[in-house]
């Protein structure tokens, strides 16, 4: 009994030092992937919301796809590839990429053309402001803003290190359905512990499953051995698992294309109704020109969607993909829980939530170590300043640094060169440099003035965006323009939590040794003296 | 997609917590069931909102609705509850008697 006991014992303590110990050390870095991942979840919406000039009213695929070849046929005919992805619901331009021939004397690596954005219903090219949108804040939340694979290793460390302080984290808490719906304010190191544990526990199906599908998502790249034992080139494997052809070459003979419209129509055919979402055409204009539709995966979980190829000399069906079998299938839906592009309004805003939850674990976790570490009177050691710093650095200063890239976007004139590159630094030099500034304030002034700059950023954003824009918060009203009502109206409640924030940081320090209450044992019903705190507050 | 299961659910989450005896209110709320039979509450509307996500939205997308649903109306109703119990307690019937609303107007 005892020997069970107190091996009991030793496996919670040693899990929960992995928990403290992995957590902290990759705490900043998941702070800040859940925080620009969750803003990803409307990543076309933000991108929208940037090029305020565009109004463009939605169009059937078909009529997108004609346009769309038009163009190209117009510019760039004899291209090797273009990568059309026709307008949907959310977004509603065509934008295309265009690949050209490889220069054959050339020796420098092929340069990669800027993207195309048309107005789908004319085939006009757009006239927006140049800027990286929504894309911005999801690739940062893999890719870390550091050189291609860097940037994804450490995002894979650190979402190996989620991983294990989540199943540490179920091991070590001792009292889960105890304190199921125990939140109590008020009590110091208590009340971290309680956050920490509510918005663990309360949203942990989605917190493994995101961290869990994040990581699957890019398994290939993290374990390539199993591919490399088994295929000579990786291209090999491709073919064997998603049925796309190997990329074919130029026949050098000019057949005109087929218009594209037949055959979106073909593949809709085809999927029962399904959306075609996006048309890859190789080689136009030439004998062994392919056509290759992709079904959008808006309407299902898996998010590998189906794919018909047509010759594009003749019209003739080539290929299908095949049905996927049961690992492809896995992956597919994997992926697709992950990105949530299934998800409609509603579904959409619960998973935005739920990763505010996430961050918000993130966040009470890195906050305890140091509420718990934390010696009234004595002067702290210096890893635990350096913690104190790094949690303002990121807590604190990152939200003011994507406040910072969307308000550049409206304060940056639209016609300016490389404007595109300067809101993304506008983003970074506001969190450093804000940390860095932080520095220089004593701890608890630093908390309470950087939470309250990173307020002010967000409550300023209706504002510069109906000084610059017409499509201010009135007019939005008045014109039913949802997209940017909901947009203003996530800006202020985001600016309000973050308010709160920084008057509940400011109340703490004139809580006179915020030692007013000794913590009362835990069977007590505990909910009737919090709520009085609460109101005393 | 709607939020009729999210809004059974956290009728379903009061309930359960009305089984735990520390979130029990001092004085009674009217027509409160007791621990017992809050629990078995619970777990049946728990499960209605399962069937709910299912009959709306089809199994798979059902299931994932259902869950992610219940995890938010679990996080919103203990922030609720930490700083109004009662409110955050009560708001289970309204929460209850629109979910078969919107359910009707099939919004």
């Amino acid at each position: 009994m005892s020997k069970a006991a107190s091996d009991e014992k030793g496996l919670r303590q040693s899990m929960a030092w992995i928990h403290t110990w992995l957590g902290l050390l990759a705490g900043w870095i998941l702070f800040a992937m859940f925080l620009t991942g969750t803003a990803s979840y409307f990543r076309p919406e933000i991108t929208r919301w940037m090029q305020p000039e565009l109004h463009l009213a939605p169009v059937a695929p078909r009529q997108a796809a004609e346009t769309a070849v038009a163009h190209m046929q117009a510019t760039s005919p004899d291209d090797l590839q273009w990568y059309i992805y026709l307008p949907d619901d959310r977004t509603p331009e065509t934008r295309i990429f265009a690949m050209p021939k490889p220069d054959a004397e050339a020796k420098a690596p092929r340069k990669r053309r800027a993207e195309i954005n048309l107005d789908p219903a004319t085939g006009e090219p757009l006239n927006a402001r140049e800027t990286r949108g929504g894309e911005h804040f999801y690739r940062f939340h893999f890719q870390l803003q550091l050189p291609h694979p860097w940037g994804r290793w450490l995002a894979g460390l650190c979402a190996i290190f989620m991983l294990t302080a989540i199943i540490s984290g179920v091991i070590t808490h001792k009292r889960i359905f105890v304190d199921f719906f125990t939140l109590r304010w008020n009590k110091g190191q208590r009340s971290w512990l309680d956050a920490h544990n509510v918005s663990a526990v309360l949203a942990l199906p989605f917190h493994a499953m995101i961290t869990y599908t994040g990581l699957i998502t890019l398994f290939v790249m993290y374990m390539p051995w199993p591919i490399a034992a088994n295929y000579p080139k990786p291209a090999a494997f491709y073919t064997d698992a998603y049925g796309t052809e190997p990329d074919g070459k130029a026949l050098g003979k000019a057949v005109p294309l087929q218009p594209i419209g037949p055959l979106v129509d073909a593949a809709s055919r085809e999927w029962q109704g399904g959306r075609p979402r996006t048309i890859v055409i190789r080689n136009p204009n030439d004998a062994a020109a392919t056509v290759t539709i992709l079904r959008s995966g808006a309407e299902r979980l898996n998010a590998r969607g189906e794919s018909i190829t047509y010759s594009g000399a003749t019209g003739a069906k080539l290929t299908q993909s095949a049905p996927p079998g049961p690992a492809l299938t896995t992956a597919g839906v994997m992926l697709g829980l992950h990105l949530g592009n299934f998800a409609g309004p509603v579904l959409r805003w619960t998973y935005f939530l739920l990763g505010l939850t996430g961050t918000a674990m993130v966040g009470t976790g890195l906050l305890l170590w140091t509420a718990k570490r934390r010696k009234p009177g004595a002067r702290p050691f210096f890893g635990f300043r350096l913690v104190e710093r790094l949690n303002i650095a990121t807590i604190a200063c990152l939200p003011a640094g994507m406040a910072a890239f969307l308000l550049s976007n409206r304060l940056i004139p639209a016609g300016l060169e490389g404007r595109a590159e300067l809101e993304v630094k506008a983003m970074f030099w506001t969190w450093f440099g804000m940390a860095a500034l932080a520095l220089l304030r004593p701890v608890r002034r630093a908390w309470v003035e950087a939470l309250a700059l990173s307020a002010a950023a967000f409550a300023a954003l209706p504002l510069v965006n109906m000084a610059t824009t017409d499509r201010g918060l009135f007019a939005s009203i008045a014109g039913g323009d949802w997209l940017f009502l909901s947009f203003d109206g996530a800006m202020i409640a985001i600016a309000a939590l973050l308010g709160f924030g920084a008057w509940r940081a400011g109340q703490v320090k004139t809580a006179p040794a915020s030692k007013r209450r000794t913590p009362r044992p835990t069977a007590m019903p505990a909910v009737a003296p919090a709520r009085e705190a609460a109101d005393v507050a | 997609m709607s939020l009729e299961t999210g809004l059974i659910s956290y009728a379903a989450l009061v309930s359960l917590a009305l089984a735990v005896k520390k979130h029990r209110p001092a004085p009674p709320l009217p027509a409160m069931p007791s621990p017992r039979t809050a629990r078995l509450i619970g777990w049946l509307l728990l499960a209605a909102a399962l069937i709910v996500a299912i009959w709306r939205v089809g199994p798979s997308q059902g299931l994932v609705a259902w869950i992610w649903q219940m995890c938010v109306a679990g996080a919103l109703f203990v922030l609720l509850q930490s700083w109004r119990s009662r409110l955050a307690l009560t708001l289970a019937v309204p929460s209850l008697l629109l979910a078969p609303l919107l359910m009707m107007i099939g919004a």
